[in-house]
């Protein structure tokens, strides 16, 4: 899953040194701020925020872009805010 | 499983535990009934049947943190591989009730570890804070069948209602006579 160098980023939030559960915890805060359509970056450095840091932001109906390895240790979640209904 | 309620409560009683004992069932099955009104922490729903006595079944849309999904065997991990997890495919986890379940997790103090250490003829404990009720208690319980200790992580304390001095081990159904046994034991000897 490769991000097209087109995707505009709105927001980036670094979350590295955090883990679950404030890795998706602060993730969907800051979601919750943004519009419905702007896409975030989430850099993290905790292997398994590459799953639940996703996983909790496509359970509320938004859309996961991509998961990219940037780093020996460290990752970049790209998502757009879906506002569900 | 025989006199396992029976049993179950004369270990209560030796360890003067105010909470229930959770017994925790893997199902291949969906279950219609029974599921929370709300999503929760997997660890929410333990604690809470641990106090209320109340029983769940969950499935993956009961869960608001998502690693019970992948520890429990809800679902594949699809970027990085998770430590501590079923690998078998599962679609229930029942918290709740201890007859038929696979794995048992008592919500426990510092003291009340201490005493279930003698009756288990010792605990090795290896912990790190996170997937920490799902992962580092259950998942590995379940996986290695034997007791597995977990002092939690963030999740559990600051989202699930978890006291500073409580923590969680869990101990698979079949070594419960053998606990049973040795608090005979004990209390024969005038303990």
């Amino acid at each position: 899953m490769t991000v097209k160098k087109d995707t505009k980023i709105d927001r980036v939030l670094d979350i590295k040194g955090e883990i679950c559960p404030y890795t998706f915890v602060k993730s969907k805060l800051a979601l919750e701020e943004m519009e419905d359509g702007e896409v975030l970056k989430v850099i993290v450095d905790y292997p398994p925020a590459t799953e639940n840091v996703p996983r909790s932001l496509e359970k509320e109906g938004n859309e996961i872009i991509a998961v990219e390895k940037t780093g020996e240790k460290e990752w970049e979640v790209i998502v757009r805010k879906r506002s569900e209904g | 499983m025989e006199n396992l309620k029976e049993n179950l409560k004369t270990i209560k009683e030796y360890l003067k535990l105010n909470s229930e004992v959770v017994g925790v069932r893997l199902l291949k099955d969906d279950i219609a009934e029974g599921h929370p009104t709300e999503g929760q922490f997997y660890c929410w729903f333990v604690r809470e049947s641990a106090v209320s006595g109340k029983g769940f079944n969950l499935n993956e849309k009961d869960f608001t943190c998502p690693n019970p999904e992948l520890c429990l065997g809800l679902r594949e991990p699809k970027y990085v591989e998770v430590e501590l997890r079923v690998k078998e495919k599962f679609r229930t986890v029942q918290v709740g009730d201890a007859e038929n379940a696979d794995v048992l997790l008592f919500i426990v103090n510092p003291r009340q570890l201490m005493e279930l250490s003698i009756l288990l003829g010792g605990i090795t404990a290896s912990f790190r804070g996170e997937t920490a009720v799902c992962g580092e208690a259950t998942a590995r319980c379940y996986i290695e069948k034997k007791p597995s200790l977990t002092l939690l992580c963030h999740g559990a304390r600051d989202f699930s209602g978890y006291k500073d001095d409580e923590m969680v081990l869990a101990v698979p159904v079949p070594m419960v006579p053998d606990m049973v046994k040795r608090i005979n034991e004990l209390k024969a000897l005038g303990h």
